[in-house]
């Protein structure tokens, strides 16, 4: 079997060890999936330098969403490893095998492709679920109502409201999820994400379903997320020219390999991208 | 102003035992009534219990008589084997009789936990399997235990449960479950009905609240157990069989499983109407069955439909999303 890795910055295949001394947010070393006899994705490398925007491109069923799954603990790798350092994280210790929510404690924050908010509650209410990490009372606070309790509620409901408020949704608060213009609910799934403090946030095709306009103004919303709360963004997208105009840094995937790496410039000239997309002879 | 208003439930309740007591007194209602009542009461609290379990936390047990059958003998063994009941001292007796209800609440949690816990882990119906073999299996192990009386039934447990001890633990189960509901923990478990991947990506364990919720539901089933025990001096493994479960879940989803209201409903509405059509016979039955279908073809969400009582929401919570809203617009 030929390796068809074609990396244009070389990805430095190092120590585990080297990765805990350098300044990355996230070091993925060789992860790989297999379902049965499927591989679904083999040795993915990604390193992202906090602050950083990063996309995953490539066709349909390349694994995009599988190394999501993998990222967010929802799939167990069967090779490979995650490093992630983060201040709600110990660090240098694999997060291969840990549960889907110690993902999002260490720090780790998702949307999902196709919209997954709790649709039969509030705007409101799909926040104040994301903010339960830090409700910090106890069960028998809980049942017997006390006025900390009680008092501890109201900053719930008040930070969520906030939360809210810098993104605009507030006028929206009382209103079901579902009732929502699908723009909206993409945004709320955001503001979700956002409501348990992250520091990398994965968003699945957030311009999906998304007109030239929309996906102008997703692209500006992006870049002032990642400000404005001190993200890192990774993000998975089919929309070539939004990933080109705002990611730093691109990982090309196709049948679960990584074809290729680097800036977007690069990207657009390389010859297994230009293939896996558009056939041999095709042109950007 | 609204701290009367906050308190109108318990007075409510508190009046309406003055009232029954009254009119049992006058004569106008008779001792058989009154039991129903408080048939109607303690399963109002069995339902609640399982509400919390399949309404809220959006699993599906289906073995709540099993739950209600560990609470009754356990605490029927604390009356009985531990303490000798008659032979107490008027004043001892509540407390013996609180620790009874205590004893059947904690093991009934204990068993909860025991059970949930393992089968809670995976998704899918296997905690429907697992309760539905938890009850079947515990009433083959009672059988076998001639402390408890086995196969004969388990008899002369005091007769102590009156209305006024049954009023005072559903007032307390139902402002209980209130305050889990409406605390982060609810909503945590509110989320995993709605959608658990969903919910574990917001950094939630959902095994946790899965088990918590069925231990608390489990807890209630044990205590109401304890107080139906004490209603009724006599315990037989049979009452507590595969049939009486599903009761409890037509009490729940015919009062409308989408509100504790309708948990309270369907277990008052539908304990008090095969008695109050006694008269008929063998047709109650029929009519019994008759408005259960009519009832799912034409009002298929359940009495209450979702509603819910309004002092059954915690005040701040009432119309908090607008108000938030607009305090932070103003």
């Amino acid at each position: 079997m030929t390796n068809t890795v074609n990396t244009i910055n070389t990805v430095n295949i190092e120590n585990i060890e080297d990765i805990s001394t350098r300044r990355d947010l996230l070091a993925v070393r060789k992860l790989g999936i297999r379902f049965g006899g499927l591989q679904a994705v083999t040795e993915f490398d990604l390193d992202l330098v906090p602050g950083g925007l990063y996309g995953i491109i490539g066709p349909n069923g390349a694994g995009k969403t599988t190394v999501f799954n993998m990222l967010t603990g929802i799939y167990r790798p069967t090779e490979g490893r995650i490093v992630f350092k983060s201040r709600d994280w110990p660090e240098g210790k694999d997060m291969i095998g840990e549960k889907i929510h110690s993902f999002t404690a260490a720090g780790i924050a998702r949307t999902f492709q196709n919209v997954r908010l709790f649709k039969n509650l509030t705007v409101l209410e799909n926040i104040e679920i994301a903010l339960h990490r830090n409700v910090r009372y106890g069960l028998a606070s809980a049942f017997f109502r006390t006025p900390a309790m009680r008092r501890r509620e109201e900053e719930v409901r008040d930070e969520a409201a906030a939360l809210l408020e810098r993104l605009g949704l507030l006028p929206h608060a009382g209103k079901k999820a579902s009732g929502l213009p699908y723009g909206l609910q993409r945004r709320l799934e955001i503001a979700r994400a956002l409501a348990t403090s992250p520091t990398l946030l994965l968003l699945d095709e957030p311009a999906a379903g998304m007109n030239p306009q929309e996906v102008d103004r997703l692209a500006e919303d992006i870049q002032w997320l990642k400000e404005e709360f001190g993200l890192t963004v990774l993000l998975i997208e089919h929309h070539m020219a939004l990933v080109m105009r705002i990611c730093r840094h691109i990982t090309v995937m196709n049948f679960g390999r990584t074809i290729a790496d680097g800036p977007p410039d690069a990207i657009r000239n390389d010859r297994a991208v230009i293939e896996a997309y558009l056939g041999k002879g095709g042109k950007f | 102003m609204g701290k009367i208003k906050n308190y109108a439930p318990v007075f409510g309740l508190f009046v309406f035992y003055l009232v029954c007591m009254r009119l049992r007194q006058a004569g106008y209602v008779k001792n058989y009534w009154l039991q129903v009542l408080m048939f109607s009461l303690i399963n109002g609290m069995v339902t609640l219990g399982l509400y919390l379990i399949n309404g809220i936390t959006g699993q599906f047990s289906i073995g709540q008589a099993g739950f209600v059958s560990v609470g009754a003998y356990s605490s029927g063994v604390v009356t009985t084997l531990l303490f000798n009941f008659s032979s107490l001292p008027a004043y001892g007796k509540p407390f013996v009789f609180l620790l009874a209800v205590a004893a059947g609440g904690i093991v009934s949690g204990i068993c909860g936990y025991l059970i949930g816990r393992p089968s809670l882990r995976l998704k899918g119906d296997y905690l429907a399997i697992v309760t539905l073999a938890f009850g079947e299996i515990l009433r083959a192990i009672i059988r076998c235990i001639p402390q408890v009386g086995g196969p004969r039934g388990f008899t002369s447990i005091p007769r102590y449960s009156t209305l006024g001890w049954i009023v005072v633990f559903f007032a307390l189960t139902v402002w209980l479950i209130r305050n889990y509901i409406h605390s982060s923990f609810g909503r945590a478990c509110v989320s995993i009905r709605e959608d658990e991947l969903a919910s574990e990506t917001m950094g939630i364990d959902t095994t946790r609240y899965k088990v918590q919720a069925f231990v608390v539901g489990a807890t209630v089933a044990g205590v109401a157990g304890a107080l139906l025990a004490h209603v009724l001096g006599f315990l037989h493994p049979d009452q507590f069989n595969y049939v009486r479960s599903t009761d409890f879940l037509v009490y729940l989803y015919a009062g409308g499983a989408g509100a504790m209201s309708g948990a309270i409903v369907g277990a008052f509405i539908l304990t008090i109407l095969p008695e109050a059509l006694r008269f008929l016979a063998g047709w109650r039955l029929v009519i019994y069955g008759l408005a259960l279908v009519l009832m799912m073809l034409y009002r298929p969400t359940g009495i209450c439909g979702g509603r819910e009582f309004p002092f059954l929401v915690p005040l701040p919570r009432r119309g908090a999303e607008t108000r938030a809203a607009l305090s932070e617009n103003g």
